[in-house]
């Protein structure tokens, strides 16, 4: 009885921090150097332009928000297409890019380059601000 | 849009792991009397028919549309049933496990089981955290 009491303090405790860090934390761009992404990883090639390329799973609820945001996102701003796989069908992709959870986000250049990476459920300001940053880039090929 | 199968209401979701949360919590602190492994089989049988017989027959989402769905202004927040199904389903392999324990004798078995369905249960509840979307992944990547 008593260990039960103490063990669900401890894991109530425990639980409250990791969601309060986690809210802290998740779904902040972070500027990341991950190499490119090409026609070979995906098996067809990458828009023009800058793509935002999202890791989805089916069972997930922040994945479809997500979704929501991003294809806004892609219609609001010129030259920025938005995909989304499934990460369960590209493992050795996820593999290759450390990805663990779903949704994580890529943020593409013109040439497939990795720009930023979002874990979570992405802030939409700083997705625009990497884009119009990544946009006014003079290697930057339109769509 | 995509038009999906079966909706739910995002809050009773959350209402309906508060309550997942209350009941593994009275389990875990009673464990093993007899009463524990009653509050274990109940909450196993709920997670069970949310995730075999869907949202419509899961007692706590019956219990939030009956006596609080009334009393909120706030609109329901339709979201897609599938994520929180697959929550359950993760519920059902926390009780069996728990289960196990209790019959082999091994209480820490069953405690550490309850312990973490509860904590996966709070942090819906409180958070809005989203257990599926971390392991189910992780989960494909280790077995393929």
């Amino acid at each position: 009885m008593a260990s039960g009491v103490v063990l669900m303090m401890a894991v109530l405790g425990g639980a409250t921090l990791f969601g309060l860090w986690r809210i802290r934390m998740d779904g902040r761009a972070r500027v990341v150097d991950l190499g490119v992404i090409t026609a070979r990883d995906l098996g067809w090639p990458l828009p023009k332009g800058a793509t935002l390329l999202q890791f989805s799973s089916a069972h997930c609820q922040p994945c479809r928000k997500t979704r929501d945001l991003l294809s806004t996102v892609s219609r609001e701003i010129l030259h920025v297409t938005h995909i989304e796989i499934d990460a369960a069908e590209y493992l050795d992709l996820t593999r290759q890019l450390g990805i663990l959870r779903t949704p994580t986000t890529l943020v593409l250049d013109s040439g497939g380059e990795i720009r930023a990476r979002v874990s979570g459920q992405p802030r939409m300001g700083e997705i625009v601000a990497i884009l119009a940053t990544l946009t006014r880039d003079p290697s930057f090929v339109a769509s | 849009m995509t038009v999906l199968p079966s909706q739910v209401d995002a809050v009773g979701t959350r209402y309906a792991a508060a309550l997942t949360t209350v009941v593994l919590a009275a389990a875990l602190v009673t464990l093993p009397l007899p009463i524990s492994t009653g509050l274990i089989i109940v909450q196993g049988l709920v997670f069970a028919s949310g995730a075999f017989l869907g949202p419509r027959f899961q007692p706590y989402g019956w219990l939030f549309r009956t006596f609080i769905r009334p009393k909120l202004s706030a609109p329901p927040q339709w979201e897609d049933s599938q994520p929180p199904r697959f929550a359950q389903l993760v519920g059902v392999i926390f009780v069996v496990a728990a289960g196990i324990g209790l019959v082999t004798g091994v209480t820490l078995i069953a405690q550490v089981a309850v312990a973490l369905a509860m904590a996966a249960a709070f942090l819906n509840a409180a958070f809005g955290y989203c257990l599926g979307c971390e392991i189910y992944l992780l989960g494909r990547r280790v077995t393929r």
